[in-house]
C-alpha cells in the first residue's frame, strides 16, 4: 500500500465526478438549460441520483481493479496503468452523462417548459466595475519565490553536487539521477515562472469570463456569481503560491539534505489537500455561486435564452456569433472555452506545448 | 443597473439597449459619470456582434447621454443630458401619434390613457429597480 495517497486522490476524484450534476448550475441539468424552478423536477432529481450511483460503483470498480493489479506488477507500470485508469473512468463517466443528457433533452423536448415563460438575457451593467477577483498584485509573492530560488541556485552553484536526483520511487529512493548544468538547474526557477504565469492567467480568466445570471432572480444571481469568483479567485492565489513554494524545495535539497521521504510526503500530502479543498469549495459555492445561500427573492417568469444548440455533447461550447472566449462550465464547476475562437485553440497548444518543450529541452 | 434584453422580440437588440440605459438615467440608476460597460464586454456577456453594441452606444453618444473616451471608456455624460428641444418634441409627437392613433381605434379612453402616463411617470421618477 505504498501508494496509499494515489487510491486518497483516485476516490477524491470519483467523489467530484459523482457530485457534479449537484454542484451545476440550477438552470442547467446535464448540459441542458431548464428553468432554475424545475431543479428539484422529480425525474431530473431521480437523473441526478441514477448518475450519482452509476459513476460510485465504476469508481469502486477501478479501486478494486487498481488493488488487484498492484500486487500483480512493477511500481512503475502500476503507476502507468493508474494514470490510464484515471482516463478511462473519465471517458466511462462521460458517456454514463451523455445517457442523461440524452434523457434530459428529451425530457424537456416533451414537457415544453420553452413555451410558458419568456427567454430573455440579462446583464449587470455595473458588474466588471464590482470587485470580482482578488489582485493580480499578489502573484508578485510567487515572482519573489521564483526570483529568491533563483538567486541561490546561482550564489551556489559551486557547491551543489555533480548529480542531482530528479525522480524518485514511492520509497524516498532516487530513480532517476540528471548531471549537473546550468540547464538542468535553471529548470526550477523557469517552472516557477511558468507556473506562476499559469496561475495569474487563471485568475485573469476568472476576472474577464462572460457574465451568467439567471433571469429567474437576477440581483440574487449576481451576488452568487461574485461570490463564486471571488473564492476561486482566493483558491488559485493560494495554490498558486504554495505549489510555487514546492519548486523551491528540490534546489534547497541538493544542498540541505532534506529527507525524500518527508519531501514526498509534504508533496503529495499537499496535492491531496489541494484537491480535497477544491471539492469542499465546489461543494459550498457551487457553480456560479448556485449553492451559496443569499436572500431569497422572487419566483420568476423569465429564463435564460435557450443556447443549447451551441453546447456540442451538452458540453462543449461552440458559437461563433459570440465574442467571449472564456465562459461557465455547462456540466461542472469551473471555466471552459469558446471553442469557435482562435484565441481559445492557441491558449490551448501553449498550455501544452511549454511544459512539452521544457521536457524535451531536460533530456 | 439590471439590463433584461428579449431576444425573442420584434425591437431590435440595439435599441433596446439604448432604450434600457435611457430609462436607467431616468430612474437615477445610472448617474452621470457612472461608467459602462465596454463594447466587448458588453458583446461577450450578451453573445451578440460588437457591432450591435457599438450601433446602441453610438445612437446614445449622438444622443448626448454617453460619452465615448479612448482611454476612459464608455460613461454617462457628466455634463448633464440633452434638454427638450423643438426637434425633440417633433420626435416625441411622431412617436405618440400612432399610439394614440391604435388606442382611440380600440376604443380606449382619454383618460384611461393619460392614466397610464402618469404611472409610468411616477415610476421612471420614483426611480430604483423593477417594474
Amino acid at each position: 500500500m505504498m501508494g496509499f495517497s494515489l487510491y486518497l486522490i483516485f476516490i477524491l476524484l470519483v467523489i467530484i465526478t459523482a457530485i457534479t450534476p449537484y454542484v451545476t448550475r440550477k438552470t442547467e441539468s446535464f448540459g441542458v438549460s431548464v428553468p432554475s424552478d424545475m431543479y428539484n423536477y422529480p425525474q431530473i432529481q431521480r437523473f441526478r441520483k441514477s448518475y450519482l450511483y452509476q459513476s460510485l460503483t465504476i469508481g469502486i470498480f477501478f479501486v478494486v481493479l487498481f488493488l488487484i493489479i498492484e500486487t500483480q506488477v512493477k511500481e512503475d507500470v502500476f503507476v502507468l496503468i493508474y494514470s490510464a485508469g484515471i482516463f478511462a473512468y473519465l471517458i466511462l463517466t462521460f458517456f454514463v452523462y451523455y445517457k442523461y443528457h440524452k434523457r434530459m433533452k428529451q425530457l424537456k423536448e416533451k414537457e415544453n417548459w420553452k413555451e410558458k415563460k419568456k427567454e430573455v438575457v440579462v446583464v449587470d451593467m455595473s458588474f466588471y466595475g464590482k470587485k470580482t477577483t482578488y489582485s493580480n498584485a499578489w502573484f508578485f509573492l510567487p515572482l519573489l519565490i521564483t526570483i529568491a530560488t533563483a538567486l541561490w541556485i546561482f550564489f551556489r552553484y559551486e557547491q551543489i553536487p555533480e548529480q542531482i536526483p530528479m525522480q524518485y520511487n514511492f520509497d524516498g529512493e532516487v530513480v532517476n539521477w540528471v548531471e549537473k548544468s546550468p540547464g538542468t538547474v535553471a529548470l526550477f526557477p523557469i517552472l516557477q515562472l511558468v507556473l506562476t504565469g499559469l496561475f495569474l492567467f487563471i485568475n485573469l480568466v476568472i476576472e474577464k469570463s462572460k457574465q451568467q445570471i439567471d433571469p429567474a432572480n437576477p440581483e440574487k444571481s449576481v451576488k452568487q456569481s461574485i461570490i463564486f469568483r471571488r473564492r476561486w479567485s482566493l483558491f488559485t492565489i493560494i495554490t498558486g503560491t504554495t505549489i510555487v513554494l514546492l519548486f523551491a524545495m528540490p534546489p534547497l535539497s541538493f544542498l540541505f539534505s532534506i529527507n525524500p521521504v518527508v519531501f514526498f510526503i509534504i508533496t503529495m500530502g499537499w496535492t491531496f489537500l489541494i484537491i480535497f479543498a477544491a471539492l469542499i469549495l465546489a461543494v459550498t459555492t457551487g457553480q456560479g455561486g448556485s449553492r451559496v445561500k443569499t436572500t431569497n427573492g422572487n419566483k420568476g417568469e423569465l429564463i435564460n435564452r435557450d443556447d443549447d444548440r451551441f453546447w456540442k455533447l451538452g458540453q462543449f461550447y461552440f458559437n461563433p456569433e459570440d465574442p467571449a472566449v472564456w465562459v461557465e462550465k455547462r456540466f461542472g464547476v469551473g471555466w471552459t472555452v469558446n471553442f469557435a475562437r482562435p484565441i481559445a485553440w492557441i491558449t490551448f497548444i501553449l498550455i501544452i506545448a511549454i511544459p512539452l518543450f521544457l521536457a524535451i529541452m531536460l533530456t | 443597473m439590471i439590463m433584461t434584453l428579449d431576444f425573442q422580440s420584434d425591437f431590435p437588440i440595439y435599441k433596446q439597449i439604448r432604450n434600457q440605459i435611457i430609462e436607467g438615467i431616468a430612474k437615477g440608476l445610472l448617474k452621470p459619470g457612472d461608467p459602462l460597460p465596454s463594447v466587448r464586454m458588453l458583446a461577450q456577456d450578451l453573445s451578440v456582434n460588437m457591432h450591435t453594441i457599438n450601433k446602441a452606444y453610438q445612437l446614445l453618444k449622438q444622443e448626448g447621454f454617453i460619452q465615448i473616451h479612448r482611454q476612459r471608456g464608455v460613461v454617462i455624460n457628466p455634463d448633464g443630458f440633452p434638454k427638450i428641444t423643438d426637434d425633440y418634441l417633433a420626435i416625441l409627437q411622431e412617436s405618440l401619434r400612432p399610439l394614440i392613433g391604435e388606442s382611440v381605434c380600440r376604443g380606449m379612453k382619454e383618460e384611461a390613457f393619460l392614466d397610464r402616463c402618469r404611472k409610468l411617470f411616477q415610476q421612471m421618477e420614483k426611480g430604483g429597480e423593477g417594474q
